[in-house]
């Protein structure tokens, strides 16, 4: 028995208001290729409003994560952050024209912001890992009898309120955080959504409007609060007269037809921002959908 | 935009898509309600800041703050208002250059002309005087005075020492009385400018910093009729937010109370016309008050009786409002 990648798809686009494609602060990578049995996903959401040279860091976070999540034990993937930065600092921010005095303090007093999200699939062992780092999020569904189920989430979950400021990851911060890695075993059909915040926060309130009882459980009081306020229940209300997704299949379904390529993605995200289901944003979706057999 | 596949089985399906299919070929289309205090700031759709600043003669006392710096009132609030729009700048810088993410005017109330009337003025000087409304890219080359300091490197990356510019763009002064009646009525045809130029931004926010009582109404209602206007003029996004703090070291410190505690102030009739004239705190930018909440009420953008240091707190509504709002 070994884990199948049934399909997959990659997609990511820049905030179609006011920015152009190559302002995307956007990470995604996926390695199809096995590396010692591994498959790999990543995206990194650079979060530009807080930092500076918030793109280049997502990149080079997502460009530099192991490939082999079996290596990593908790302490050395936080060794390894600490490394990352070094280096980065070292190969990219050393090199800028930091001649701006404003610049230069900005990018030593505030430094650059991104989310971490991987995800590792062990074929022949049919396991799967994840490590998620802020608002990114990454969704793992099941099928069961009644089709399919979340079974676990990371990493917006770890928040007291949907817009409370994410836990990011910097280059520029004395002591690195630890980086959690969770592991599940592959047994059956299963999904795996990996959305940037906008997006993921429009995946979370579908699933909260299908099936509140199975999604609560993975949030605090406080947290569900916050899904409460009138912001949300406004999106909640557009969600229901627009995109009006019924069941998890469907949602899935309408990701995995996002993701084809860049043409639909960019319809589906202009058409869900336009009716005010979510916030215009950079987005970015990765998708898997696989079995063990 | 990138795109990836892994190969998968010839002709699969996608579950669900059928359903969904015809709803994703539309076109835009918009349902339900536009959200209030909700819309992102960008370049094309700043927001704006009217900081109100009290500088009659009671300005010029001297108070001391949690630091021991003993400067008169007037001095505290130049060097936290220049150092917010420091801290505005660094915002909104980014690696390609400065975005203008919003737009700043300063007025002033209580100095003396040169009849001894006390005046309702736009404060900038030097390189930004003439202008109104300033753009952040305006601000960060008009300063009246910069000064290039050395400082510690916080970072345990890069050079031990840093080189860093320090701006000021605001004078402390104190003459005169308090004319705030006036200076909101300013506020309110400076506003209607700036929303006819931005009709789809996050609504201007008013902070109006002051020390004492207004000297230019007769009765409390002309502040509220005055407060009334101002918190009229609105964006596609909602009104004008208009957020009071009353400088008071002797007093009892109310940050931000709950709009259901108005009777607090019943024995106060400038506190409770205060009170009543300050916007609700939009839901969405509670975080910003910087304590706890153990109740469900909105809350008043309102801090009356404060002792110095609160106006950095206040101000912050304004930073915070920037920084979770900017795209």
């Amino acid at each position: 028995m070994e884990a199948r990648i049934t399909w997959s798809g990659a997609v990511s686009m820049a905030n179609f208001k006011d920015k152009k494609s190559f302002e995307n602060e956007d990470f995604i990578s996926v390695l199809p290729k096995e590396s010692n049995g591994y498959l790999q996903w990543v995206l990194c959401d650079g979060a530009g409003g807080s930092g500076v040279f918030c793109k280049e860091w997502a990149a080079y976070l997502g460009d530099h994560i192991p490939v082999n999540p079996g290596l990593i034990e908790q302490q050395s993937l936080t060794g390894w952050l600490k490394d990352v930065s070094g280096a980065f600092h070292d190969e990219v921010i050393a090199h800028k024209d930091l001649s701006d005095l404003v610049l230069q303090q900005k990018v030593y007093y505030t430094g650059s912001y991104s989310t971490l999200c991987a995800c590792w699939i062990d074929r022949p062992g049919h396991e799967i890992f994840f490590c998620a780092v802020g608002d990114s999020c990454i969704f793992y569904f099941e099928a069961g009898a009644d089709g399919y189920e979340l079974e676990y989430l990371t990493s917006i979950n770890r928040q007291d309120h949907v817009d409370a400021p994410p836990d990011l990851l910097n280059w520029n911060e004395k002591t690195q955080q630890q980086l959690p890695l969770h592991s599940l075993a592959l047994e059956r059909e299963f999904v795996v959504v990996m959305a940037s915040d906008s997006l993921a926060k429009w995946v979370l309130l579908n699933l909260f409007l299908m099936d509140f009882a199975s999604v609560a459980g993975f949030f605090s009081e406080p947290f569900l609060a916050s899904l409460q306020e009138a912001k949300y229940e406004q999106q909640k209300m557009n969600i229901r007269l627009g995109s009006g997704l019924k069941t998890v299949g469907e949602l899935i379904g309408f990701l995995k037809m996002a993701s084809e390529n860049d043409e639909k993605f960019e319809l589906a995200m202009i058409m869900l921002a336009g009716g005010d289901e979510m916030d215009v944003d950079d987005y970015s979706l990765l998708i898997m959908e696989g079995n063990v057999s | 935009m990138s795109s990836t596949n892994l190969p998968g089985p010839a002709n699969q399906s996608l579950p669900g898509s059928a359903q969904t299919a015809g709803k994703f070929q539309t076109t835009i289309k918009t349902v339900g309600q536009p959200l209030k205090y909700g819309t992102r700031v960008t370049s094309s759709n700043p927001c704006a800041f009217l900081i109100m600043v009290d500088q009659s003669w009671s300005m010029t006392e001297t108070i001391t703050d949690n630091r021991g710096r003993e400067k008169s009132k007037a001095e505290h609030v130049a060097m936290m208002i220049n150092e917010f729009i420091g801290e505005i700048i660094l915002t909104c810088q980014r690696s390609d250059g400065m975005k203008n993410y919003f737009e700043i005017l300063l007025l002033g109330y209580g100095q003396e002309d040169e009849e001894e009337n006390s005046i309702v003025d736009i404060l900038w000087e030097g390189p930004l005087k003439g202008k109104t409304w300033v753009t952040v890219d305006e601000l960060k080359k008009g300063a009246l005075r910069s000064e290039t300091i050395t400082k510690p490197n916080p970072s345990p990356y890069g050079k031990p020492m840093l080189e860093q510019v320090v701006q000021v763009w605001l004078e402390p002064r104190g003459e005169g009385v308090t004319p705030m009646n006036t200076a909101i009525r300013r506020a309110v045809e400076l506003l209607e400018d700036w929303v006819d130029d931005h009709p789809d931004s996050f609504p201007p926010m008013v902070f109006n910093i002051t020390d004492g009582l207004l000297t230019d109404v007769n009765y409390f209602e002309e502040l509220l009729e005055s407060a009334e206007m101002l918190k009229k003029v609105r964006t596609a996004d909602g009104e004008v937010l208009f957020f009071n703090c009353l400088l008071d070291e002797a007093g009892d410190q109310q940050t931000f109370p709950y709009v259901t505690d108005g009777h607090l102030y019943k024995d106060n009739d400038y506190h409770r016309a205060l009170f009543e004239c300050s916007s609700v705190i939009p839901s969405n930018l509670k975080h910003a008050i910087g304590r706890p909440l153990e109740r469900s009420d909105d809350v008043k953008g309102v801090i009356l009786e404060a002792n110095i240091d609160t106006v950095i707190r206040f101000l912050k509504i304004g930073t915070y409002t920037l920084k979770s709002n900017v795209i």
